[in-house]
Protein backbone atom coordinates (compact mmCIF):
# COMPACT_ATOMS: atom_id res chain seq x y z
CA UNK A 1 0.00 0.00 0.00
CA UNK A 2 1.25 3.45 -0.56
CA UNK A 3 -0.48 6.45 0.68
CA UNK A 4 -0.11 10.25 0.80
CA UNK A 5 -1.74 11.93 3.34
CA UNK A 6 -5.82 10.78 2.10
CA UNK A 7 -5.24 9.36 -1.02
CA UNK A 8 -4.69 5.58 -1.15
CA UNK A 9 -3.38 3.25 -3.82
CA UNK A 10 -3.71 -0.57 -3.18
CA UNK A 11 -1.08 -2.92 -5.17
CA UNK A 12 -1.45 -6.21 -5.84
CA UNK A 13 0.82 -8.92 -8.14
CA UNK A 14 -0.60 -12.17 -8.93
CA UNK A 15 -0.07 -14.32 -12.66
CA UNK A 16 -4.03 -14.07 -12.96
CA UNK A 17 -6.43 -10.89 -13.79
CA UNK A 18 -9.03 -13.00 -11.26
CA UNK A 19 -6.63 -13.80 -8.19
CA UNK A 20 -5.42 -9.88 -8.20
CA UNK A 21 -8.90 -8.63 -7.98
CA UNK A 22 -9.84 -10.95 -5.48
CA UNK A 23 -6.82 -10.41 -3.31
CA UNK A 24 -7.28 -6.83 -3.95
CA UNK A 25 -10.71 -7.21 -2.46
CA UNK A 26 -9.69 -8.64 0.47
CA UNK A 27 -6.91 -6.09 0.85
CA UNK A 28 -9.57 -3.93 1.06
CA UNK A 29 -11.76 -5.32 3.61
CA UNK A 30 -8.73 -5.80 5.87
CA UNK A 31 -7.84 -2.37 5.72
CA UNK A 32 -11.62 -0.51 5.99
CA UNK A 33 -11.80 -2.69 9.29
CA UNK A 34 -8.80 -1.49 10.57
CA UNK A 35 -9.51 2.14 9.59
CA UNK A 36 -13.41 1.43 11.36
CA UNK A 37 -11.55 1.00 14.77
CA UNK A 38 -9.76 4.62 14.20
CA UNK A 39 -13.45 6.08 13.41
CA UNK A 40 -12.40 6.54 9.96
CA UNK A 41 -14.18 5.77 6.40
CA UNK A 42 -13.25 5.58 2.85
CA UNK A 43 -15.02 7.24 -0.14
CA UNK A 44 -15.46 4.32 -1.81
CA UNK A 45 -16.67 6.14 -5.35
CA UNK A 46 -13.38 7.28 -5.44
CA UNK A 47 -11.92 3.80 -6.48
CA UNK A 48 -10.16 3.70 -9.58
CA UNK A 49 -8.94 -0.08 -10.66
CA UNK A 50 -5.97 -0.29 -13.05
CA UNK A 51 -3.90 -3.46 -14.64
CA UNK A 52 -0.50 -2.62 -14.69
CA UNK A 53 1.40 -4.37 -17.76
CA UNK A 54 4.46 -5.31 -18.50
CA UNK A 55 6.06 -4.84 -22.30
CA UNK A 56 5.83 -8.49 -22.78
CA UNK A 57 2.11 -8.41 -22.17
CA UNK A 58 1.16 -5.60 -24.46
CA UNK A 59 -0.57 -7.77 -26.70
CA UNK A 60 -2.18 -9.88 -24.05
CA UNK A 61 -5.75 -9.87 -23.93
CA UNK A 62 -7.01 -7.14 -21.36
CA UNK A 63 -9.32 -8.21 -18.24
CA UNK A 64 -12.45 -5.95 -18.19
CA UNK A 65 -13.51 -8.06 -15.32
CA UNK A 66 -14.88 -5.39 -12.20
CA UNK A 67 -13.67 -5.26 -8.91
CA UNK A 68 -17.30 -5.48 -6.31
CA UNK A 69 -16.40 -2.97 -3.35
CA UNK A 70 -18.88 -2.82 -0.85
CA UNK A 71 -21.44 -3.13 -3.42
CA UNK A 72 -20.68 -1.57 -6.15
CA UNK A 73 -18.62 -2.36 -9.08
CA UNK A 74 -15.35 -0.56 -10.54
CA UNK A 75 -14.28 -1.47 -13.95
CA UNK A 76 -10.42 -1.72 -15.16
CA UNK A 77 -9.46 2.01 -16.72
CA UNK A 78 -7.21 2.56 -19.80
CA UNK A 79 -5.51 5.41 -17.78
CA UNK A 80 -6.16 7.19 -13.94
CA UNK A 81 -5.13 10.25 -12.44
CA UNK A 82 -3.29 9.89 -8.41
CA UNK A 83 -1.47 12.97 -6.73
CA UNK A 84 -1.22 14.55 -10.48
CA UNK A 85 0.03 11.72 -12.15
CA UNK A 86 -1.65 10.13 -15.10
CA UNK A 87 -0.82 6.22 -14.81
CA UNK A 88 -1.49 4.10 -17.87
CA UNK A 89 -1.71 0.19 -17.54
CA UNK A 90 2.27 0.31 -19.73
CA UNK A 91 3.33 3.50 -17.57
CA UNK A 92 3.68 5.55 -20.25
CA UNK A 93 4.43 9.37 -19.90
CA UNK A 94 2.46 10.17 -22.83
CA UNK A 95 -0.97 9.89 -21.29
CA UNK A 96 -0.04 12.27 -18.48
CA UNK A 97 1.78 14.81 -20.36
CA UNK A 98 -1.13 15.02 -22.69
CA UNK A 99 -2.85 16.03 -19.83
CA UNK A 100 -0.55 18.74 -18.88
CA UNK A 101 -0.44 20.05 -22.05
CA UNK A 102 -3.80 20.35 -22.16
CA UNK A 103 -4.21 22.48 -18.71
CA UNK A 104 -1.24 24.57 -19.64
CA UNK A 105 -3.18 25.61 -23.02
CA UNK A 106 -6.29 26.12 -20.78
CA UNK A 107 -4.49 28.44 -18.48
CA UNK A 108 -2.93 30.61 -21.37
CA UNK A 109 -6.80 32.29 -21.84
CA UNK A 110 -6.72 33.32 -18.66
CA UNK A 111 -3.52 35.22 -18.64
CA UNK A 112 -3.85 37.08 -21.90
CA UNK A 113 -6.23 39.49 -21.96
CA UNK A 114 -3.48 40.38 -18.52
CA UNK A 115 -1.18 41.38 -20.96
CA UNK A 116 -2.86 42.43 -24.75
CA UNK A 117 -0.98 43.22 -27.52
CA UNK A 118 1.40 46.20 -26.69
CA UNK A 119 -0.52 46.99 -23.28
CA UNK A 120 -0.70 45.21 -20.05
CA UNK A 121 1.58 43.58 -18.19
CA UNK A 122 5.33 44.44 -18.76
CA UNK A 123 7.39 41.72 -20.50
CA UNK A 124 9.41 41.15 -16.83
CA UNK A 125 6.09 40.22 -15.35
CA UNK A 126 4.87 38.20 -18.60
CA UNK A 127 8.10 35.99 -17.89
CA UNK A 128 7.47 35.59 -14.13
CA UNK A 129 3.81 34.25 -14.91
CA UNK A 130 5.90 31.70 -17.86
CA UNK A 131 8.38 30.60 -15.06
CA UNK B 1 2.68 29.70 -13.58
CA UNK B 2 3.13 27.52 -16.87
CA UNK B 3 5.89 26.15 -16.45
CA UNK B 4 4.86 24.42 -13.19
CA UNK B 5 1.36 23.32 -15.20
CA UNK B 6 3.70 21.66 -17.76
CA UNK B 7 6.00 20.13 -16.28
CA UNK B 8 4.56 18.66 -13.36
CA UNK B 9 5.77 15.15 -13.11
CA UNK B 10 8.61 15.64 -15.65
CA UNK B 11 10.48 14.89 -11.66
CA UNK B 12 9.79 11.46 -12.26
CA UNK B 13 8.43 10.63 -15.95
CA UNK B 14 10.69 11.67 -18.93
CA UNK B 15 8.22 12.17 -22.30
CA UNK B 16 8.60 11.02 -25.15
CA UNK B 17 10.22 12.33 -28.07
CA UNK B 18 7.35 12.97 -29.74
CA UNK B 19 5.31 14.45 -26.21
CA UNK B 20 8.61 16.58 -26.00
CA UNK B 21 7.86 18.33 -29.26
CA UNK B 22 4.57 18.73 -28.66
CA UNK B 23 5.08 20.56 -25.22
CA UNK B 24 7.84 22.75 -27.16
CA UNK B 25 5.90 24.24 -29.92
CA UNK B 26 3.36 25.11 -26.96
CA UNK B 27 6.36 26.26 -25.10
CA UNK B 28 7.34 28.66 -28.43
CA UNK B 29 4.07 30.10 -27.96
CA UNK B 30 5.01 31.14 -24.49
CA UNK B 31 8.35 32.66 -25.40
CA UNK B 32 6.53 34.67 -27.84
CA UNK B 33 4.09 36.36 -25.67
CA UNK B 34 6.61 36.73 -23.55
CA UNK B 35 8.64 38.86 -25.53
CA UNK B 36 6.26 40.30 -28.70
CA UNK B 37 8.74 38.28 -31.39
CA UNK B 38 7.99 37.34 -34.88
CA UNK B 39 6.81 34.11 -35.74
CA UNK B 40 9.19 33.90 -38.24
CA UNK B 41 11.84 34.41 -35.36
CA UNK B 42 14.21 31.33 -35.14
CA UNK B 43 12.78 29.40 -32.41
CA UNK B 44 16.66 29.24 -30.77
CA UNK B 45 16.86 33.12 -30.70
CA UNK B 46 13.18 33.51 -29.55
CA UNK B 47 14.43 31.19 -26.77
CA UNK B 48 17.39 33.34 -25.81
CA UNK B 49 15.41 36.59 -26.16
CA UNK B 50 13.03 35.13 -23.34
CA UNK B 51 15.10 34.08 -21.06
CA UNK B 52 12.90 30.69 -21.15
CA UNK B 53 15.12 27.83 -21.95
CA UNK B 54 13.83 25.23 -23.94
CA UNK B 55 11.68 22.57 -22.92
CA UNK B 56 14.34 19.54 -23.27
CA UNK B 57 16.40 21.34 -21.15
CA UNK B 58 14.09 22.27 -18.69
CA UNK B 59 12.91 18.58 -18.69
CA UNK B 60 16.27 17.45 -17.91
CA UNK B 61 16.52 19.62 -15.41
CA UNK B 62 13.81 18.55 -12.94
CA UNK B 63 15.12 15.68 -11.97
CA UNK B 64 18.08 17.10 -11.51
CA UNK B 65 16.30 19.43 -8.81
CA UNK B 66 14.19 16.67 -7.20
CA UNK B 67 17.63 14.69 -6.76
CA UNK B 68 19.29 17.14 -5.01
CA UNK B 69 16.52 17.75 -2.88
CA UNK B 70 16.22 14.09 -2.04
CA UNK B 71 19.84 13.97 -1.17
CA UNK B 72 19.88 17.36 0.60
CA UNK B 73 17.09 16.06 3.01
CA UNK B 74 17.53 14.55 6.25
CA UNK B 75 16.64 11.17 6.64
CA UNK B 76 14.98 11.38 9.55
CA UNK B 77 12.31 13.47 7.66
CA UNK B 78 12.45 12.19 3.89
CA UNK B 79 11.58 8.80 3.82
CA UNK B 80 13.11 8.75 0.08
CA UNK B 81 16.64 9.61 1.92
CA UNK B 82 16.67 6.89 4.31
CA UNK B 83 16.97 4.70 1.62
CA UNK B 84 19.44 5.68 0.01
CA UNK B 85 22.59 3.33 -0.51
CA UNK B 86 24.30 2.48 2.54
CA UNK B 87 27.48 3.36 1.47
CA UNK B 88 26.55 7.00 0.00
CA UNK B 89 27.90 9.59 1.82
CA UNK B 90 25.84 10.76 4.30
CA UNK B 91 26.71 12.53 8.01
CA UNK B 92 23.42 11.32 9.15
CA UNK B 93 23.32 7.37 10.91
CA UNK B 94 19.56 6.98 10.44
CA UNK B 95 18.99 4.62 7.46
CA UNK B 96 16.14 2.77 6.26
CA UNK B 97 16.20 -1.11 6.83
CA UNK B 98 17.93 -3.09 3.81
CA UNK B 99 14.97 -4.76 2.77
CA UNK B 100 12.97 -0.94 2.29
CA UNK B 101 15.21 0.07 0.14
CA UNK B 102 13.72 -0.93 -2.94
CA UNK B 103 10.32 -3.39 -3.67
CA UNK B 104 12.49 -6.35 -4.78
CA UNK B 105 10.26 -8.63 -3.16
CA UNK B 106 9.36 -10.66 -6.54
CA UNK B 107 11.84 -10.16 -8.64
CA UNK B 108 13.73 -12.80 -10.72
CA UNK B 109 17.13 -14.13 -8.45
CA UNK B 110 19.26 -12.90 -12.17
CA UNK B 111 18.06 -9.46 -11.47
CA UNK B 112 20.98 -7.85 -9.67
CA UNK B 113 20.85 -3.52 -9.75
CA UNK B 114 24.23 -1.65 -10.18
CA UNK B 115 25.83 -0.07 -7.46
CA UNK B 116 24.29 3.20 -6.89
CA UNK B 117 27.43 5.41 -7.87
CA UNK B 118 28.32 2.64 -10.81
CA UNK B 119 27.36 4.07 -14.83
CA UNK B 120 25.01 2.81 -16.70
CA UNK B 121 26.27 0.38 -19.60
CA UNK B 122 25.65 0.46 -23.00
CA UNK B 123 23.52 -1.25 -24.12
CA UNK B 124 22.06 -0.95 -20.39
CA UNK B 125 22.14 -4.57 -18.80
CA UNK B 126 21.05 -4.08 -15.56
CA UNK B 127 20.15 -0.93 -14.03
CA UNK B 128 20.21 1.31 -10.54
CA UNK B 129 16.92 1.11 -8.01
CA UNK B 130 15.30 4.16 -8.47
CA UNK B 131 16.54 5.39 -5.92
CA UNK B 132 20.08 5.00 -6.35
CA UNK B 133 18.87 6.26 -9.97
CA UNK B 134 18.53 9.68 -7.86
CA UNK B 135 21.41 9.81 -5.99
CA UNK B 136 23.70 9.10 -9.51
CA UNK B 137 22.08 12.31 -10.78
CA UNK B 138 23.83 13.84 -7.91
CA UNK B 139 27.35 12.48 -8.70
CA UNK B 140 28.36 15.37 -11.30
CA UNK B 141 27.13 18.26 -9.30
CA UNK B 142 28.83 17.10 -5.99
CA UNK B 143 32.04 16.61 -7.13
CA UNK B 144 34.64 18.90 -4.98
CA UNK B 145 32.31 20.75 -3.28
CA UNK B 146 33.58 22.12 -0.09
CA UNK B 147 30.20 22.59 1.51
CA UNK B 148 28.34 19.25 0.87
CA UNK B 149 27.78 17.93 4.11
CA UNK B 150 28.43 14.41 3.05
CA UNK B 151 32.40 14.15 1.80
CA UNK B 152 32.47 17.31 5.11
CA UNK B 153 34.97 15.69 7.21
CA UNK B 154 35.02 18.23 10.07
CA UNK B 155 31.40 17.63 10.61
CA UNK B 156 31.63 13.89 10.36
CA UNK B 157 34.38 14.39 13.16
CA UNK B 158 31.82 16.03 15.21
CA UNK B 159 29.28 12.70 14.53
CA UNK B 160 26.28 15.36 14.33
CA UNK B 161 22.89 13.36 13.74
CA UNK B 162 21.49 15.48 11.65
CA UNK B 163 23.48 18.23 9.94
CA UNK B 164 22.95 21.81 10.65
CA UNK B 165 19.59 23.02 8.81
CA UNK B 166 22.20 26.27 7.60
CA UNK B 167 24.71 23.98 5.94
CA UNK B 168 21.84 21.91 4.51
CA UNK B 169 20.61 25.12 2.48
CA UNK B 170 23.80 26.54 1.80
CA UNK B 171 24.61 22.96 -0.08
CA UNK B 172 21.17 23.05 -1.58
CA UNK B 173 21.98 26.22 -2.81
CA UNK B 174 25.43 25.53 -4.03
CA UNK B 175 24.10 22.36 -5.63
CA UNK B 176 21.21 24.29 -7.50
CA UNK B 177 23.30 26.89 -8.85
CA UNK B 178 25.43 24.17 -10.66
CA UNK B 179 22.35 22.84 -12.08
CA UNK B 180 21.35 26.02 -13.39
CA UNK B 181 24.93 26.50 -14.90
CA UNK B 182 25.31 23.37 -16.41
CA UNK B 183 21.32 24.40 -17.98
CA UNK B 184 23.11 27.20 -19.48
CA UNK B 185 25.95 25.30 -20.51
CA UNK B 186 24.05 22.66 -22.29
CA UNK B 187 21.88 25.64 -23.68
CA UNK B 188 24.70 26.73 -25.81
CA UNK B 189 25.87 23.47 -26.88
CA UNK B 190 22.68 21.87 -27.96
CA UNK B 191 20.67 24.52 -28.84
CA UNK B 192 22.75 27.15 -31.08
CA UNK B 193 21.74 30.02 -32.11
CA UNK B 194 22.35 31.70 -35.84
CA UNK B 195 25.67 33.30 -36.44
CA UNK B 196 24.19 36.86 -36.52
CA UNK B 197 22.79 36.65 -33.22
CA UNK B 198 25.46 37.81 -30.41
CA UNK B 199 23.40 37.47 -27.20
CA UNK B 200 24.04 35.06 -24.51
CA UNK B 201 21.41 32.65 -23.11
CA UNK B 202 20.40 33.43 -19.38
CA UNK B 203 17.59 32.39 -17.31
CA UNK B 204 16.74 35.84 -15.20
CA UNK B 205 14.58 38.06 -17.41
CA UNK B 206 16.51 41.17 -19.20
CA UNK B 207 16.66 44.47 -17.53
CA UNK B 208 14.57 46.11 -20.43
CA UNK B 209 11.80 43.66 -19.78
CA UNK B 210 10.76 45.87 -17.18
CA UNK B 211 10.02 48.98 -20.07
CA UNK B 212 6.81 49.10 -20.58
CA UNK B 213 5.36 45.94 -22.85
CA UNK B 214 4.93 47.97 -26.43
CA UNK B 215 8.94 49.36 -26.31
CA UNK B 216 10.29 46.20 -24.65
CA UNK B 217 8.46 44.25 -27.35
CA UNK B 218 9.84 46.88 -29.79
CA UNK B 219 13.81 46.29 -28.34
CA UNK B 220 13.55 42.30 -27.73
CA UNK B 221 12.09 42.51 -32.19
CA UNK B 222 15.53 44.23 -33.24
CA UNK B 223 18.20 42.47 -31.20
CA UNK B 224 16.30 39.75 -32.54
CA UNK B 225 16.89 40.22 -35.87
CA UNK B 226 13.13 40.37 -37.08
CA UNK B 227 11.96 43.33 -36.73
CA UNK B 228 10.29 46.48 -38.46
CA UNK B 229 13.46 47.94 -39.45
CA UNK B 230 14.21 48.22 -42.94
CA UNK B 231 17.34 45.93 -42.84
CA UNK B 232 15.74 43.42 -40.93
CA UNK B 233 13.15 42.23 -43.88
CA UNK B 234 11.02 39.01 -42.78
CA UNK B 235 10.05 36.21 -44.85
CA UNK B 236 6.70 38.12 -46.36
CA UNK B 237 9.12 41.13 -48.02
CA UNK B 238 12.29 39.34 -49.01
CA UNK B 239 13.36 41.85 -51.75
CA UNK B 240 12.64 45.30 -49.77
CA UNK B 241 15.02 48.20 -49.81
CA UNK B 242 16.75 48.38 -46.75
CA UNK B 243 17.77 51.40 -46.89
CA UNK B 244 17.25 53.34 -43.53
CA UNK B 245 14.09 55.69 -44.23
CA UNK B 246 15.26 58.38 -42.54
CA UNK B 247 18.53 58.76 -43.99
CA UNK B 248 18.77 56.72 -46.83
CA UNK B 249 22.87 56.24 -46.45
CA UNK B 250 22.64 52.38 -44.65
CA UNK B 251 20.88 49.64 -44.23
CA UNK B 252 18.58 50.57 -41.43
CA UNK B 253 19.85 47.69 -38.53
CA UNK B 254 19.59 48.14 -34.72
CA UNK B 255 22.64 49.41 -34.59
CA UNK B 256 22.52 51.62 -37.18
CA UNK B 257 19.01 53.08 -35.74
CA UNK B 258 20.44 53.68 -32.44
CA UNK B 259 24.59 54.32 -32.96
CA UNK B 260 24.75 55.87 -36.04
CA UNK B 261 22.02 57.39 -38.15
CA UNK B 262 22.92 60.73 -39.15
CA UNK B 263 19.18 61.95 -39.03
CA UNK B 264 18.67 60.94 -35.68
CA UNK B 265 22.00 62.69 -34.17
CA UNK B 266 20.18 65.61 -32.71
CA UNK B 267 17.92 63.28 -30.36
CA UNK B 268 21.44 60.95 -29.59
CA UNK B 269 23.66 63.44 -28.62
CA UNK B 270 20.52 64.66 -26.03
CA UNK B 271 19.57 61.27 -24.79
CA UNK B 272 22.25 58.64 -25.27
CA UNK B 273 25.29 61.24 -25.15
CA UNK B 274 28.28 58.64 -24.45
CA UNK B 275 26.40 55.88 -25.51
CA UNK B 276 29.02 53.40 -27.95
CA UNK B 277 27.53 49.73 -27.77
CA UNK B 278 24.11 47.54 -28.24
CA UNK B 279 25.70 44.07 -27.14
CA UNK B 280 24.67 42.51 -23.72
CA UNK B 281 26.94 44.04 -21.75
CA UNK B 282 27.17 47.31 -22.81
CA UNK B 283 25.53 49.75 -19.96
CA UNK B 284 22.59 50.77 -22.58
CA UNK B 285 20.90 47.77 -22.09
CA UNK B 286 21.18 47.15 -18.48
CA UNK B 287 21.69 50.71 -16.58
CA UNK B 288 17.74 52.09 -15.90
CA UNK B 289 18.69 55.32 -15.85
CA UNK B 290 19.92 54.83 -19.59
CA UNK B 291 17.26 52.19 -20.76
CA UNK B 292 14.70 54.94 -19.85
CA UNK B 293 16.16 57.15 -22.50
CA UNK B 294 16.89 54.80 -24.83
CA UNK B 295 12.84 54.09 -24.74
CA UNK B 296 12.25 57.55 -24.82
CA UNK B 297 14.82 57.75 -28.10
CA UNK B 298 13.11 55.05 -30.18
CA UNK B 299 9.85 56.68 -29.46
CA UNK B 300 10.66 60.08 -30.79
CA UNK B 301 11.26 59.00 -34.57
CA UNK B 302 9.25 55.64 -33.90
CA UNK B 303 12.14 53.40 -34.51
CA UNK B 304 10.50 49.97 -35.19
CA UNK B 305 6.70 50.84 -34.89
CA UNK B 306 4.75 48.76 -36.55
CA UNK B 307 3.74 50.71 -40.39
CA UNK B 308 0.01 49.93 -39.26
CA UNK B 309 0.52 52.72 -36.52
CA UNK B 310 0.91 55.57 -39.43
CA UNK B 311 -1.74 56.99 -41.89
CA UNK B 312 -0.98 56.11 -45.67
CA UNK B 313 1.73 57.81 -47.49
CA UNK B 314 3.42 59.42 -44.07
CA UNK B 315 7.14 57.76 -43.69
CA UNK B 316 7.43 55.98 -40.46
Amino acid sequence: MISYVDDFALTAACPSYWRNIRRLQRLFENLEARALCLNVSFSVAKTELIHWRTPSQRHSPKCLSPIQIKGELFRPRDSLRWLGYWFTPALDSSAHFSHRLALAQGAIPLISPLSPPGAGLTLYLCHRLAM
Amino acid sequence: MIAPILLYGADLFTPSAGASARLNTFWHKVQRWTTNCFSATPTGILAVESCLPPVPLLISQRPRIAAIRVICSPPEVNPGTARLHPLFPSLSTHQAQDSSRALTRGLISVYLPLHWNTPRPVPPMRNHLPIDAVAYRTIPFTHGLSRMPMINSHLVSLALAVPPQSLMDNTYSALKKRIREALLEEWSLLFPIPGYYHHRPALSPRPFMGLGKFMAGRIHQMRAGNSYLAALPTWRSPDADTACPHCGLEPETFEHAILTCPSRQGTRSRLLQGVTGISQDAPLLSSLPLLKRLATFISVPSTGFPPTMFPPNTPP
